[in-house]
């Protein structure tokens, strides 16, 4: 069958014209980062009785929608979407940014050029999950960090992101609010900003993680593990780290996190030009990472 | 090579799987844009968009580069635009942005009111068109996908897609004849 012939310039230039303005400004970009991580947060509150209906509803994008955006009431509150698994893998991988060197994680658009600075806080601890990760054998973990504040305000975080196990949901209006609360804007401010602000009030130590999360647990303890030991001037140790990770986790969720730290380990053993041709394949395939600046020019002090 | 191809193999030889935040930030605007023209209310963008990514982040594993990842990026928005617009019953091309918003637009004040007019214009002619009519428009007209791409990503057989796109082009070009005449009724009696 022929393609239809072209429209008239007139609908054409209705189009075009708006063209320009179709895309989200950099402000819209940053909103719509902070509510996904937000919603990370909110995800403590949310969800767990909907497990049973998550896979079922995954597969049915549009179902699973509905039941996230029109229902009100304790019973298909964010079927599928925001089913525990999802959002504590998203708030594990939140966590995984944190830990490879985002103190907080923190997105910034045009907000550098506005008058204020959003900052999403998201402070995820793994300890809830950590009980049933798989048992890793490696390296014994001595390491003793040389980036002390960081690496024990992440342990002193015990801000646990999951699912709730006794129910306590909040109809999906309520969270999406909650997704605001939890984006703190502040007044324009020094950059350092990792110490004073509050905790999300999101405490669940008893969370009991799926499979899934317990996965992502297991991968996200390598990948801690192997920046503890570059932390720790260790870098060939680190490296087994990243081996183990890759090896077990093939399409694991922190690949960036782990070509990165790759890198540093290259570059702190003195492989400078192995590092440059890891870091080059990894600006190549993301672009737009948060890292991609920092590895066009990897060793360099 | 095509660009493609070679980034699928260099992740399949180095064990490197693009990852959710990646593909974020690469069609953030493509799933935002596209949300907007299928009718989402503005003020649902946010939420929308939140919902799509939940939804790709679930099932970014069951993608398996058979198809292109735009043409299944949209197979999922479709579906969540269609669910808010069947929430707010009706689009609303004229909703007040907020003034958060407002401010933040680039340019002068004239500028971006009237850009914003251009895509409220749009909106409204788009607004006309039958939801099935107006997901192929999108797709070919606005997004510019290759026909056989968009019959994909709408589940349509290649002469379904192309009959509803000459039918979705006749709407169009006819509402947006009738939105000229209208804006020149409009100057003509605010001169008067």
């Amino acid at each position: 069958m022929q393609e239809p012939e072209d429209m008239s310039v007139e609908a054409r230039t209705l189009i075009d014209a708006a063209r320009p303005d179709e895309d989200p400004s950099a402000e819209q970009r940053l909103r719509g980062r902070n509510a996904l991580l937000a919603s990370i947060a909110a995800g403590g509150l949310v969800g767990s009785a909907t497990s049973a209906h998550a896979s079922a509803a995954a597969t049915h994008g549009a179902a699973a929608t509905h039941g996230a955006a029109a229902s009100v009431g304790g019973k298909t509150l964010f079927t599928g979407l925001a089913g525990k698994a999802t959002l504590g893998k998203l708030g594990l991988l939140a966590f995984a940014l944190a830990g490879t060197g985002y103190g907080v994680v923190r997105w910034q658009g045009a907000a550098q050029s506005a008058s204020e600075e959003v900052v999403a806080v998201v402070e995820v601890s793994d300890r809830g999950n950590r009980a049933s990760a798989p048992s890793v054998t490696a390296p014994s973990p001595s390491a003793v960090s040389t980036q002390s504040s960081q690496t024990s305000r992440q342990n002193a975080s015990s801000d646990v992101v999951s699912a709730d196990p006794e129910g306590k949901s909040l109809s999906p209006v309520v969270a999406k609010r909650e997704r605001v609360e939890q984006t703190l804007v502040r007044p324009n401010s020094p950059s350092s900003h990792t110490q004073d602000l509050p905790k999300p009030a999101l405490n669940d130590e008893t969370a009991e993680p799926s499979t899934e999360q317990g996965l992502l647990a297991a991968e996200l303890a390598m990948i801690r593990k192997a920046k503890q030991s570059l932390q720790s001037k260790r870098p060939e140790e680190s490296l087994e780290w990243l081996d183990k990770a890759r090896e077990q986790h093939r399409a694991g969720s922190f690949a960036q996190e782990r070509e990165l730290l790759r890198v540093r380990a290259l570059c702190q053993l003195g492989r400078s030009s192995d590092a440059r041709a890891r870091a080059e394949t990894f600006v190549r395939m993301w672009p737009s990472s948060p890292w991609s600046e920092e590895l066009q020019e990897p060793c360099s002090p | 090579m095509h660009h493609k191809q070679q980034s699928e193999l260099r992740t399949r030889e180095q064990g490197i799987t693009p990852c959710f935040a990646d593909l974020y930030d690469a069609h953030m605007s493509f799933v935002w844009r596209n949300l907007r023209r299928l009718g989402v209310p503005e003020s649902a963008l946010d939420d929308a968009l939140q919902d799509v990514f939940l939804v790709v982040h679930r099932r970014l594993a069951e993608f398996e580069h058979r198809s292109a990842l735009r043409t299944w990026l949209f197979a999922i928005l479709r579906r969540v635009a269609s669910e808010y617009r069947r929430k707010t019953e009706r689009t609303n091309c004229h909703e007040e942005l907020d003034p958060e918003q407002r401010d933040s637009a680039t340019g002068s004040p004239y500028e971006a009111l009237a850009r914003t007019q251009a895509v409220e214009q749009l909106c409204e002619v788009l607004d006309k068109l039958e939801e099935s009519r107006r997901e192929v428009f999108v797709l070919v007209e606005l997004e510019q996908m290759p026909g056989p791409d968009a019959a994909e990503a709408l589940g349509l057989n290649l002469n379904t897609m192309y009959t509803r796109l000459r039918s979705a082009r006749l709407e169009f070009e006819r509402e947006a004849a009738r939105l000229r005449t209208l804006n020149e009724s409009g100057r003509a009696n605010a001169r008067t």
